[in-house]
């Protein structure tokens, strides 16, 4: 199935009389278990593309399927709660709120769903991502790996139909960012969820499935090494 | 509430400075709203006392008590459920034997009949019984350490007359009131007035069963019936004092809200990239301003309550010449009012939350 459907989106921007195309129209999909990465030089569209999937913005033209379901049509209040159900986002960096614990950063989606927290999910997701012993530590006691697989962890904890990560790896050294990579890949395959990852790194695309490169608004698919 | 607790125990330095200045301004309202009210009723306590509806004074006074004088004989004409003569002089006493500065208080005399309904409730000592007895108010004990059996010696006459009992609440334009028949009531008058051969009195208070004194008949051209309250906020100096407090008392919750306002504001700014953090995970606008409003909440609950308890704490600590009283109708009021106008003050910072874009969270 695919969780993930753009049909002739397009996004231009007006920026004083000029028009800026920063996504030409494109066609783009993603399967369940297929884990994508996008790469390309900087101001090419990359996070516009991601924003728009995500329903951060809506597309200037086209139209966005999120699990089949018209998404980029609802208005933002329905786009922000159908993000709150199916989208994961994992950021750059300060992902996590400063002043909850990773425990309670997941604890707050049972807050706004009013259901009660899974204890032995948060168990497992936390000792499958290897920072179980850090579930009552603040964000500002983690190093930026820890953050980041917590913040893996927060997206993964309401089991979203989508990830979106923007750059996760910006933050951390090569070998951090492998690992953080490796576990994204693996959650998707097991989780069987459709994931889309935005990178600098080339080297990082070894653990994915497609990768497609973004320059000047166009979206083009790499051919298999 | 869950953010708006965690985030407070995360940053308890900060809330804790929060809260402090809460708890500052609470504290100075409600003991302003306490002197306020005490002051207010040092002017009235003795009026309350009768529990009368309205009072009859002469016409040309002016509602001014002070000022009006009628012959007692006059009660006979006026027709109400129950009536009591009164007659109200002011006048300087000081313990007999004694002749320094410090030892003299403004006192009220307030002459009154035995038989009738104003006269108080003794609590020590007994009842006068016979000219130049008083009952006195408790303050003069409290405050000026005086006791039944005292002597008291009015200045500019060549009179005393003894404390024979003691009434509480019973304070007429911030001084105690001395209680005593109407024939010493006479000689203390006279010396302001000259001698007169008949009974002269200021008011007749009366009782009255109907709505509005419908039934209170003067029977007479040169005297009025006034309903109680009206007479109080006449009082002398009585209306000015209740609004200037009023008005420093509204000041103060306005520049309450104000400031919790600015204060949740800042806050809110300084949050403004995590929130749209939040906001690009789905969590809705309303779910993070439920959350400002809600630890707004909790800031004013937490300072107007220990502000509260300081006060009451203060007024039991604070001697007995400071007019400070607590009524506890008011003080539930001003609480309610701060929190309502903190929380409302939060409100400000609700537009910011709705407009914050979540695309700012990326990059
Ligand atoms: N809100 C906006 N208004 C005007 N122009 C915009 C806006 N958002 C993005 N752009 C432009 O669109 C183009 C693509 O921007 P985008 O942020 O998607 O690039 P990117 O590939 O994510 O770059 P980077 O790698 O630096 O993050 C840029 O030229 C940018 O200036
Ligand atoms: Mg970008």
């Amino acid at each position: 199935m695919k969780l993930i459907e753009l049909k002739d989106v397009k996004k231009t921007f007006q920026d004083g009389r000029k028009m800026i195309e920063a996504l030409k129209p494109t066609n783009f999909s993603v399967e369940q278990g297929e884990f994508v990465a996008v790469i390309g030089p900087s101001g090419s569209g990359k996070s516009t593309f991601l924003t728009i999937i995500g329903g951060l913005q809506t597309p200037t033209e086209g139209k966005v399927f999120i699990r089949e379901d018209k998404f980029s049509e609802l208005d933002e209040k329905d786009r922000a709660k159908k993000r709150f159900n199916e989208i994961g986002f994992i950021l750059q960096a300060s992902n996590l709120i400063p002043f909850l614990t990773v425990k309670d950063q997941l604890k707050l989606v049972n807050k706004i769903e009013k259901s009660k927290l899974d204890e032995a999910k948060v168990e497992n997701l936390l000792s499958e991502l290897g920072i179980d012993h850090l579930m009552d530590k603040y964000p500002s006691d983690l190093s930026g790996g820890e953050k980041q697989r917590a913040a893996i962890a927060r997206a993964m904890y309401h089991n979203p139909t989508v990830i979106l990560a923007d750059e996760p790896t910006a933050s951390l050294d090569t070998d951090r960012a492998f690992e953080v990579v490796e576990i994204l890949a693996r959650e998707t395959k097991k989780e069987k969820k459709a994931t889309i990852m935005v990178t600098h790194d080339e080297r990082l695309t070894d653990y994915c499935d497609a990768v497609y490169t973004m320059k000047d608004g166009v979206l083009t698919k790499n051919h298999k090494k | 509430m869950f953010l708006a607790w965690r985030e407070i125990k995360y940053s308890k330095t900060r809330f804790a400075l929060i809260i402090g200045v809460v708890i500052l301004i609470a504290y100075l309202v409600f003991f302003l709203t306490g002197l306020a009210y005490g002051l207010s009723q040092e002017n009235r306590m003795s009026i309350d006392k009768w529990e009368a509806d309205g009072i009859v004074l002469a016409d040309e006074s002016n509602l001014n008590i002070n000022m009006s004088m009628f012959p007692k004989g006059q009660i006979d004409e006026i027709e109400a459920t129950e009536k009591a003569s009164l007659g109200v002089a002011s006048s300087v006493a000081q313990p007999a034997g004694q002749n320094d500065e410090d030892s003299k208080v403004n006192v009220t005399f307030f002459g009154i009949d035995k038989e009738e309904f104003i006269f108080p409730e003794v609590v020590e000592g007994e009842e006068f019984s016979a000219d130049r007895e008083v009952i006195a108010d408790i303050s003069l004990k409290e405050e000026e350490g005086m006791a039944v059996g005292d002597d008291l010696s009015l200045a500019g006459m060549d009179l005393t007359v003894e404390i024979v009992g003691f009434t509480e609440n019973a304070k007429f334009s911030v001084g105690p009131v001395l209680y005593t028949n109407h024939s010493t009531y006479q000689q203390i008058r006279a010396s302001g007035f000259g001698e007169r051969e008949e009974e002269i009195i200021s008011a007749i208070v009366v009782r009255s069963d109907s709505e509005e004194l419908a039934d209170v008949e003067t029977n007479r051209d040169d005297l009025n019936v006034y309903s109680t309250s009206e007479f109080i906020s006449n009082l002398p100096g009585y209306m000015a004092q209740v609004l200037t407090f009023g008005l420093m008392i509204g000041f103060l919750v306005l520049i309450a809200a104000m400031i919790i306002g600015i204060f949740i504001y800042v806050l809110t700014l300084q949050k403004s990239s995590m929130l749209g953090v939040m906001k690009a995970q789905g969590i809705s606008s309303a779910y993070i301003a439920r959350a400002v409003i809600g630890q707004t909440f909790l800031l004013s609950f937490i300072g107007v309550f220990t502000g509260l308890g300081l006060t009451l704490l203060t007024g039991l600590l604070l001697p007995a010449a400071v007019p400070y009283q607590n009524n506890f109708i008011f003080l539930a009021a001003i609480t309610g009012l701060l929190i309502i106008v903190a929380v409302a003050g939060a409100f400000f910072s609700v537009r910011t939350v709705v407009n914050i874009d979540p695309l700012e969270a990326i990059d």
